[in-house]
């Protein structure tokens, strides 16, 4: 029993390319993909941030959190899934199950380095390397991000641009 | 429209190299207190910088790949020089002391140089531990011949399928174009000072 415990604490493990298609299929939805790590401080720092920022935009924007942890296996999934639960962060949390930074990475986004954290709209294609200091940051970077998007057509979400 | 976004957006790195650039010179102390330039190297072939640190899970992933590197590419002329650029107020594990210690454990092969200003990162544009810069002596001066990642398998050593690094080097030693001048890398953001 101890263990069944133990294994349903990990994360649902997914392929970005997969996981991304999903995605493309609620195209009114403004995804904030954050990469991190359990071992990477500005990563766990930023999650109480990120976690507030949802609570706060959640009523105004259509919008989606999604925590995406980059532990190594065989541990790491388990390790993020208990940081997540003993820091009280509820949003949605998967480990991501890929091999080669150089083919992944560039599917992500073709700006971002690999320097973690890293915070992606999708599908705005804009992104925020390193870590947020405060709520108000992830705020402004995706209100931002959502208004940039306006004046580009083609990139923004019917939903929105119609605003 | 763009543009705007991109600049709020930028991360605090400034400058930096790309495939071809000149790279820059640097003379830092290493952990045995002596200073180690790039220039000391004029007689090799090349320079397989690396920045890297202490604290960092990717970074200690890669010791003892870094070490085998070195042992096997310093004799055809490509020596490992690894260059701490993390700010040790921020990550206390990365300070010049604890710096020692490892290289002492560790017994590195190569020189551990400190970048105390962090002035050489940001001439090089280092924006994670661990990231490379494959250097080609070019006669006069060192040129950048690759920048990325070690191998294909930052968390498992055993999985390795590509060697990027050593590729490039191969490619040089034949005399021929650096099949992937450039990877992406992951790993732990460089602890730059605000």
């Amino acid at each position: 029993m101890l263990w069944i415990g133990v294994w349903l604490q990990a994360l649902p493990a997914v392929r970005w390319e997969g996981w991304q298609q999903q995605l493309s299929q609620s195209p009114d939805t403004y995804h904030v993909i954050n990469f991190w790590a359990t071992w990477c401080r500005p990563c766990v720092k930023e999650l109480p941030f990120l976690e507030q920022a949802y609570q706060q935009l959640r009523e105004k924007v259509p919008v989606r959190f999604w925590l995406i942890s980059v532990d190594s296996p065989p541990q790491g999934s388990r390790q993020a899934a208990r940081l997540l639960a003993q820091r009280g962060i509820t949003l949605p949390a998967l480990w991501l199950a890929e091999h080669d930074p150089n083919v992944w990475i560039p599917q992500v986004s073709s700006t971002w380095d690999g320097a973690l954290p890293y915070t992606h709209i999708y599908p705005l294609g804009v992104g925020h390397m390193g870590g947020f200091e405060s709520a108000q940051e992830v705020v402004a970077f995706i209100v931002n991000a959502i208004h940039e998007a306006k004046g580009r057509p083609s990139a923004a979400p019917d939903s929105v641009r119609r605003r | 429209m763009r543009l705007k976004v991109a600049l709020l957006l930028l991360p605090i790195v400034s400058g930096g190299v790309k495939v071809g650039d000149k790279a820059p010179e640097f003379s830092l102390k290493n952990v045995d207190g002596k200073q180690v330039s790039l220039s000391d190297y004029a007689k090799e072939k090349g320079v397989i910088l690396i920045f890297t640190c202490n604290h960092c899970p990717y970074a200690k992933a890669y010791e003892d790949r870094i070490i085998a590197l070195h042992k096997e590419m310093a004799s055809k002329g490509f020596p490992v020089v690894a260059i701490n650029p993390n700010a040790p107020e921020i990550e206390p594990e990365d300070s010049y002391a604890e710096m020692q210690k490892r290289a002492r454990a560790k017994n590195y092969p190569f020189p551990y140089l400190v970048d105390e200003t962090q002035e050489v990162a940001r001439a090089y544009g280092a924006t994670k531990t661990p990231h490379v810069f494959l250097l080609k002596n070019k006669g006069d001066f060192f040129e950048v011949a690759y920048m990325g990642a070690i191998d294909d398998s930052p968390q498992a050593p055993n999985k390795v399928r590509r060697r990027y690094v050593a590729e490039a080097i191969q490619a040089l030693l034949e005399d021929k174009p650096v099949p992937l001048p450039e990877t992406k890398a992951i790993g732990c953001s460089v602890k730059y000072r605000k």
